[in-house]
């Protein structure tokens, strides 16, 4: 699939009717907010990076299902460094039924980060037959760092698919423990644990994003 | 002093229990020797406290007489000691590569440039020893391998990093007839290339082929017996109450 930024895309009221067929890449600054709606048959697959654009970063993002048999598959993935704040506010909402949206948010948190993921699914009262899923997974590098994860679901129609789900924890021991053992320093494994977390989501990013440079 | 992997004298404590009251043992450049018990004797807790893991309550753990206690397993395994795990653990996201280049680079002399090349062709070349195809190079440490491809995995790492000493956490088990070849094979090179090894296995079959320097039985935390294949061969055919 070819790929567009948002950035050459927004409208300035920050609502854009996506076109289907392409990922779609957040490359907007530090503070943003903004609405994707997907219209019937409309297929997209959202790319999103927090971590690089600043000292405080936030994003509101409202993904709107307005048409049937519409699809969106939206990765995002934050990596906090150092002492940043970063806030990521988000909505799944259906607005009509046999659509499916999936979100998927893993984050990462070193030294005195703070990092909290708000995310909501709404299926509206005509949403029928609609699958929305939620997933979260964040890992806390530090002593210092902290994540606050608030998944929440407001379902108003009948026969729907939904979950929803977030986990915070930090690197396994017993994964440590082994890769240590193979003669690696405990710094390097931690930085080969965190890369190892974030590929899930790094794979599907293209090449040339940021924070790709070095894969 | 003829270099060894010596343990003397080891106390060790499992979760508030006594594990080994005094077991001394010396594993000598070279040599292959078998560490045999029962279920629960604590030879997977020993093997675990040698690289590290589990701190010992008191006694002397030596690589070639320099003291092993108290430092960090990724300093054990920099001065050449190698674990093979019975239950390795899966590393999502971490490549076979990734972790052997992680691990070799982390051995490299200061200043001195890492040989990509040279690591392609030795991984490449280790690899197609132990059966493995060139696709696992990026497959994912133990993600989604079987039980006895783990164990081929660990045993790449250890022709990889070649360690002065490599301790075999019941590398046989699990292993179809191909496999239990090809791990033979392994630990022959292994031998051939000077290192030392400690064997924990419940099987003496597979040892004819080895014909191990040493074989050793741990009983109620020591040392109880030792000898060569014949022990072996009679805790095989008569269980460990008999050879004792």
């Amino acid at each position: 699939m070819e790929y567009k930024k948002l950035s050459t895309m927004l409208p300035a009221d920050g609502i854009l009717n996506v076109p289907g067929g392409f990922w779609f890449i957040d490359d907007l600054p530090a503070e943003a907010s903004y609405e994707l709606r997907l219209d019937a048959h409309v297929r997209c697959k959202f790319i999103l990076h927090l971590g690089l654009q600043g000292h405080r970063i936030r994003r509101r993002v409202i993904f709107s299902i307005c048409g049937e048999n519409a699809k969106l598959d939206a990765h995002v993935l934050i990596q906090g460094a150092k002492n940043q704040c970063i806030e990521w506010v988000g909505i799944q909402r259906h607005l009509i039924g046999n659509a499916e949206s999936n979100l998927f948010i893993k984050s990462t948190a070193e030294n005195a980060v703070e990092i909290s993921i708000i995310s909501k699914i709404i299926l509206d009262a005509n949403a029928t037959k609609s699958c929305a899923y939620f997933q979260n997974k964040n890992l806390i590098l530090s002593n210092r760092a902290h994540v606050t994860a608030r998944p929440e679901l407001e379902i108003f129609a009948n026969d729907v698919h939904c979950s929803h789900g977030a986990a915070i924890g930090g690197i396994d021991p017993m994964e440590e423990f082994y890769l240590r053992s193979r003669g690696i320093s405990q710094r390097a494994v931690k930085a080969l644990l965190q890369r190892a977390f974030a590929e899930e989501i790094l794979c599907q990013m293209p090449n040339d994003m940021p924070c790709n440079q070095a894969r | 002093m003829r270099s060894a992997l010596a343990i003397r004298n080891l106390y060790l404590n499992v979760a508030g229990k006594a594990v080994l009251h005094g077991l001394s043992l010396a594993v000598p450049a070279g040599e292959i020797h078998v560490l045999m018990g029962r279920n629960g004797s604590g030879k997977s807790s020993f093997v675990h406290a040698l690289v590290g893991q589990i701190p010992v309550a008191a006694g002397e753990v030596s690589l070639d007489g320099v003291s092993l206690l108290g430092l960090p397993p990724e300093i054990i395994a920099q001065k050449g000691l190698f674990l093979a795990f019975q239950t390795p653990v899966a590393l999502p996201g971490v490549t076979i590569t990734q972790l052997l280049r992680s691990a070799l680079q982390a051995r490299q002399e200061k200043g001195k440039l890492f040989d990509h090349m040279q690591f392609h062709d030795d991984l490449e070349a280790a690899m197609e020893f132990m059966g493995m195809d060139a696709s696992w190079a990026s497959r994912h440490v133990n993600d989604g391998f079987s039980g006895g491809e783990r164990k081929r995995c660990e045993m790449l790492q250890a022709l990889i990093l070649k360690p002065k000493y490599v301790l075999l956490d019941e590398i046989d088990s699990g292993l179809d007839v191909d496999a239990t070849r090809i791990m033979v094979n392994a630990i022959r090179l292994l031998h051939r290339r000077g290192t030392g090894m400690l064997i924990v296995t419940h099987h003496s079959r597979w040892l004819e082929v080895l014909a191990p320097n040493g074989v050793h039985l741990l009983s109620d935390g020591v040392i109880h017996r030792s000898g060569g294949m014949e022990l072996a061969r009679a805790i095989e055919a008569e269980g460990f109450q008999a050879a004792q």
